[in-house]
């Protein structure tokens, strides 16, 4: 895995940012407490030289120099557990007693670093204090190798602490970056594997349903739709191809029988007029397959009219019922609502009610008879569609809807198999629903129209009330 | 009748020249949108015939920026761009007719001729008469002779159609169109099932014959000649 891509994941970046501020926080108190720890340190030792000067002030004053010189040395036990610095001076600055030989100068830093006159004395830091007392200089001090050691063991836990917060955290941040990283790739896989053809790959999804399996799983039900799409219009496609070249072949048959027939000094009028009328229905499946394209293409309502289904329904009975009595059968309005009023296209829904009646009137022998019913209610606006010829069987009804599909699987009725297609397409358009079911004998038809709901006009509230309270 | 025809085909463009040549009309025509514009701006053509993917220009342009510069030329469109969304699109910007290619020549004259002389007919005609039939577009009445011929709406519709292009063909298609705003092949007999039956309202009882098939064509409405 690329180490890369893994330290561009978002978890990483979020774990460095939080590693930046437990640095920063640590670094605010580090200081804080330092300071406090080192200030206190002084003032302990500070206090310490404070005592030991009073007491050989009390001494100096009982006694003059030599008890202090006395009571000095005395105290400059070279045994003793911490070594200090102690020292008495003349105003010139020669040594009367004590451990260090020079007087340090005045006025300096409290802090400095000694070399006492001890026994194996080493230099070391110490705290000073000069008083004085007449012509007399007394220097006191107090080692600070101690406090000096629990300064530095301070500063040793703190960047200890920092060190490893700061790794724990971008550890944690690495490893929740590489596991997304891990599941963002096997998405990658699984996407580039459908487009290219394989309509089955699905991406994994963890039980634990993190943010990225969720999308996962949406994914997935999105490879759904698309590869039941994909694998439709592979079929379509070779449906088009194969239904395209029956007529195709048939009027290069009457093209040829055409120049047949002018050879032979014959008439060739009829077999050219066959030949239009193939490449006519050839263009009448050329603008359906567009057209169902299109309907299913565009989205939302926005050409979308409030119309009332009655007026069109009365018009395609006027059209098409003389039609039927032509060939024998009736096609008749049995009840229609005056109120079922949609949201729709009239051209679709003209062009789909044809398309119903012509499926009906191509595919039932002579006597059939063809109703519509029109009912609405808060719920729906249903059209009912009802023969009594041949129906579908069951089995057949949904498939009846693809392109294509035709029941007479020789191909030898009239049309071209995508009346129905076209319809279903209509009525998804319109958010319809719809449905085949056996008439007993024969088939219904029924499609649900969503109702058009018209906007109801907000009712002002009444006001007077709040009015006088407010007054 | 002048006619510009702005179409990019060299082969379908001549087709379309020869036959409306023999037909009797002078045709200019122009292969580029950008053309299509300035001829119809500056020469008086009395009809032009656009197809709508051009080079230079979009007959749809050309359309609109005829239209927006106040010219009143008659425009069909011919184009392959024959859905329902792109005729409506064509008509609003002020089409007058709209004829999807694949097409059959007959249909473009006929629409050729009903356009070139609509616009002197049109306006507020109240009644229409062909040799003894009327029709009153007021009173919603047939009479022939004198006699009130009853006819269902789409009938009327349709008389008022035919009689309206009396003396020129009126193509199926057109009828579809105007009678019963199918722009799709409705794949059955309807126009031959209504005409019968206005034929045997209108002429049947009649001695002389006024609505006449013209064969592979459309129908036609004249008087005896």
């Amino acid at each position: 895995m690329d180490r890369a891509n893994v330290l561009s994941g978002a978890a990483f970046r979020t774990a460095a940012y939080a590693a930046l501020a437990v640095v920063a926080a640590l670094i605010l108190t580090g200081v804080t407490a330092f300071s406090y720890l080192s200030a206190t340190l002084d003032t302990t030792l500070a206090q310490q030289i404070r005592a030991d000067e009073i007491m050989l002030h009390d001494i100096y004053d009982g006694g003059g120099k030599a008890d202090l010189a006395q009571a000095i040395s005395e105290i400059n036990n070279p045994v003793a557990q911490t070594p200090r610095v102690i020292g008495m001076f003349n105003a010139d600055g020669t040594k009367l007693a004590g451990n260090i030989d020079r007087m340090p100068p005045l006025g300096t830093s409290k802090r400095m670093v000694l070399t006492t006159t001890d026994h194996n004395a080493r230099a070391s830091s110490y705290y000073l204090n000069t008083a004085r007392f007449d012509d007399v200089t007394l220097v006191l001090g107090q080692d600070l190798s101690l406090t000096d050691a629990a300064e530095r063991s301070f500063l040793w836990v703190l960047l200890a602490a920092g060190v490893v917060l700061t790794a724990a955290i971008l550890g944690i941040g690495y490893g929740a970056s590489r596991s997304s990283l891990i599941k963002l790739t096997r998405l990658e896989r699984t996407l580039d594997l459908v487009s290219n053809g394989d309509t089955d790959a699905r991406v994994p999804v963890m039980p634990q349903m993190d943010q990225i399996d969720r999308i996962a799983a949406r994914v997935n039900t999105h490879l759904e739709r698309l590869s039941g799409l994909m694998i439709s219009t592979r079929t379509t496609a070779a449906a088009i191809a194969h239904d395209l070249r029956t007529p195709l072949s048939r009027a290069f048959l009457s093209l040829q029988d055409a120049l047949t027939r002018l050879d032979r000094g014959q008439d060739p009028r009829a077999a050219i007029e066959a030949a239009d009328d193939e490449l006519t229905s050839l263009g009448g499946i050329f603008d359906a397959i567009l057209r169902i394209a299109r309907i299913e293409t565009q989205s939302g309502k926005r050409d979308f009219k409030p119309l009332s289904l009655a007026p069109l329904l009365a018009d395609m009975v006027e059209t098409f019922g003389p039609v039927a009595e032509e060939s024998g059968q009736t096609l008749a309005l049995l009840s229609s609502s005056q109120d079922a009023q949609i949201l729709g296209d009239e051209r679709m829904l003209r062009q789909m009610l044809v398309n119903l009646i012509q499926n009906t009137m191509t595919h039932c022998p002579v006597g059939t008879i063809c109703t519509l019913r029109l009912q609405a209610d808060d719920q729906a606006v249903t059209l009912d569609f009802a023969d009594d010829g041949p129906g579908i069987p069951e089995g057949d009804r949904i498939r009846v809807f693809e392109p294509f599909y035709r029941l007479d699987r020789n191909r030898t009725t009239k049309g071209s198999g995508l009346g129905l297609a076209l319809v279903k397409a209509i009525a998804e358009r319109h958010g319809a629903a719809i449905h085949l079911s056996d008439n007993r004998p024969g088939l219904k038809v029924t499609i649900q129209f969503p109702p058009e709901v018209p906007v109801k006009p907000v009712v002002p509230v009444k006001k007077g009330k709040s009015a006088s309270t407010r007054g | 009748m002048k006619i510009l025809l702005a179409e990019d085909d060299d082969r379908v463009a001549a087709f379309i020249v020869n036959g409306l040549s023999e037909s009797g009309h002078s045709v200019e025509r122009v292969a580029d949108g950008r053309d299509a514009l300035s001829y119809c701006l500056y020469n008086s053509a009395d009809l032009a015939i656009l197809d709508r993917m051009m080079p230079g220009m979009d007959g749809l342009s050309v359309l609109k920026a005829l239209r927006a510069a106040t010219n009143d030329v008659p425009v069909i469109f011919l184009t392959a761009l024959g859905d329902v969304d792109e005729r409506v699109e064509g008509l609003c910007a002020g089409a007058d007719d709209y004829l999807a290619k694949p097409f059959h020549f007959s249909e473009l004259q006929a629409r050729v001729a009903a356009l070139t002389r609509r616009r002197k007919e049109m306006a507020d005609t109240t009644a229409l008469e062909v040799h003894d039939l009327r029709l009153d577009l007021l009173a919603r009445t047939a009479s022939r002779k004198g006699r009130i011929i009853d006819l269902q709406s789409k009938e009327f519709v349709l008389l008022d159609v035919l009689m309206r292009n009396a003396g020129r063909v009126v193509t199926r298609t057109m009828l579809l169109e105007q009678v019963w705003d199918f722009t799709f092949e409705p794949g059955t007999t309807v126009v031959e099932t209504h005409i019968s039956r206005l034929r045997g309202k209108i002429d049947r009882p009649f001695d002389v014959p006024l609505l006449h098939t013209v064969r592979n064509t459309g129908y036609m409405m004249h008087g005896p000649r």
